[in-house]
């Protein structure tokens, strides 16, 4: 592998890790939100979050763009490391909100319930209830997010270009390889990017432990 | 009174609106499927909204949420938390808990709720009646003085049932606590409960004496009739297994297992309580109670609830209308009440 792809595998994962890890810790609190709440507003906040699931990835990164731009709303953020942690959290929203808000749901009332009169605030039944009770979709959480933003590209295309070090990721190394007919390079991105998010959907086929 | 509340709700077409003071010591509510037992426990928990106002031990409950009322619910789910064990749910509980108990009364309530050989295991390694136990222990380890349970023994078998009451009147003595205890079982009412009242269509009816409620109108009718009294204990018989209670002048004689304390109550079925205006001669049945028969109410076709007096307390015998004529019976009749030992639990 050359020095350059090896910087863009280094780029993917630093990227993935900051993006999943940033995601998840907002995610948690929105999604037992959602879960809580009784009103119907918060569902009007949820089928925006899911919006990413739907739009295509270019036409998200060309509105981002359009954010990022100097005289943006939050301008300077574009082809930049930072533009594309915010982009990529944006884009895999769905996939953490989805997982953590149904195995929160999936907790009985009962419990909340009885935790509730038992002394537990709200965030007391958070911490003791809903997150070691939600273990299973925190894990999906996190892989999925993760693999998702390992093999992102049209949204890192609009939004980030191809600089080294910077922007230029493994799938876009990918995509410039073939551009370039370097097809045993390409072999290896491709090889690198199936087997890592092969190995990230292990999590997801665990048994639930309780 | 320990606990005095008046709680609205409307939910569709119902309409709850019940106002109640009750006494420390175990309270049963009595009431048919949808009259509201269960939403009323809801709101006096703060799990529904309900308006009015709630005064427990004189501290207004009704503007706190949930977690700062200091109460324990439990229903018929006992909602352990299922990745603690038994200890840690405990543990849990007693940190949570408005004022957790000290180590010796923990140590006391796990030994009295017979939780000793459980504290290792998970919830769902516990048979129905455990949990509940557990449960129970639960509610009491933080320092809750108001205990809500809305049939907490519906789905165990009789044995467990019988088991939970027996815990939940120790500790309510033990404790002071004060305990609305929702129910459709007479026997479980009549087992624990110092009061009662009924509950119908979401209004709660004025509190009584346990037994004064269970030979009223309302309840001595039901084919699961039955008087409890709590009466002191003269002697226990070691080679026939017999219990004899004070009753007022007379004996009460009751075929148990096992010695009683002081006192001890007992359940007397209307169903096993025969009639005679003559002092019966030679019958197996031990108990000859010279009572007065006070009034009848009709409680089937052909059949009747007679209620009896003895001293202070009242006992009922489920008689047929034909045993009435025949007696030729008037308010005010002496009668010998023949129970049988055997069927007095």
């Amino acid at each position: 592998m050359s020095p350059a792809d090896w910087q863009a595998t280094a780029l993917s994962l630093k990227l993935a890790a900051l993006s999943t890890g940033l995601l998840v810790l907002i995610a948690l609190p929105l999604a037992w939100w959602l879960s809580q709440s009784r009103r119907r507003w918060p569902r009007l906040i949820e089928a925006l979050s899911l919006l990413p699931l739907i739009l295509p990835p270019t036409v998200l990164g060309y509105y981002l763009l359009l954010a990022f731009h100097p005289q943006g709303f939050l301008g300077g953020l574009a082809f930049s490391f930072e533009g594309l942690v915010i982009g990529s959290m944006i884009y895999s929203l769905p996939f953490a909100l989805l997982p953590l808000r149904q195995s929160f749901s999936a907790i009985s009332r009962d419990l909340l319930e009885a935790a509730a009169c038992l002394g537990a605030s709200p965030l007391a039944r958070f911490w003791h209830i809903g997150l070691p009770l939600a273990r299973p979709g925190i894990l999906a959480a996190i892989s999925l997010c993760f693999a998702h933003t390992l093999g992102e590209f049209g949204v890192v295309l609009m939004l980030g270009g191809s600089i080294p070090g910077e922007t230029r990721v493994l799938s876009i190394a990918l995509y410039e390889h073939v551009e370039a007919m370097e097809y045993a390079s390409a072999h290896l991105l491709a090889g690198i990017l199936a087997l890592s998010t092969w190995l990230l959907s292990l999590p997801l086929l665990r048994r639930p432990s309780v | 009174m320990s606990l005095v509340f008046r709680q609205c709700l409307q939910r569709g077409a119902f309409n709850l609106d019940a106002e109640g003071r009750f006494p420390p010591g175990v309270n049963a509510i009595f009431g048919e499927s949808g009259s509201g037992k269960s939403s009323l426990l809801r709101a006096l928990a703060g799990l529904e909204a309900g308006r009015g106002q709630i005064q427990h031990l004189g501290r207004d409950l009704q503007s706190l949420p949930s977690h700062r009322r200091g109460l324990g619910l439990l229903t018929q789910r006992a909602a352990l938390l299922p990745h603690l064990n038994v200890g840690e749910n405990l543990k849990l509980a007693h940190r949570l808990g408005p004022a957790g108990l000290n180590p010796a009364q923990i140590e006391d309530l796990i030994k009295q709720l017979d939780l000793c050989a459980l504290i290792e295991r998970r919830p769902l390694q516990l048979s129905g009646g455990e949990q509940q136990r557990v449960a129970l222990a639960r509610c009491l380890i933080g320092g809750a003085r108001l205990l809500l349970l809305d049939e907490p023994c519906s789905g165990l078998d009789h044995a467990s049932h019988e088991r939970f009451l027996k815990h939940l009147s120790a500790c309510t003595h033990k404790l002071g606590l004060t305990v609305l205890l929702v129910t459709h079982h007479l026997w479980e009412a009549a087992r624990t409960a110092d009061h009662a009242c009924l509950m119908q269509n979401g209004k709660l009816g004025a509190i009584q004496p346990i037994n004064q409620l269970l030979c009223s109108a309302d309840l001595a009718t039901r084919r699961d009739a039955m008087a409890c009294l709590q009466l002191p204990v003269l002697g226990f018989d070691h080679s026939d297994h017999i219990l004899s209670l004070e009753l007022g002048r007379q004996v009460l004689q009751v075929a148990c297992g096992e010695p009683g304390e002081r006192e001890q109550r007992v359940l007397i079925p209307a169903a096993s309580v025969s009639l005679s205006p003559l002092p019966p001669q030679h019958s197996s049945a031990l108990n000859r109670i010279e009572t007065q028969f006070l009034s009848a109410y009709p409680s089937a076709p052909g059949e009747l609830t007679a209620v009896l007096r003895t001293g202070d307390h009242a006992l009922l015998a489920r008689i047929t209308a034909r045993s009435l004529r025949q007696l030729n019976l008037a308010s005010g009749d002496r009668l010998y009440a023949q129970i049988k030992a055997t069927a007095l639990h």
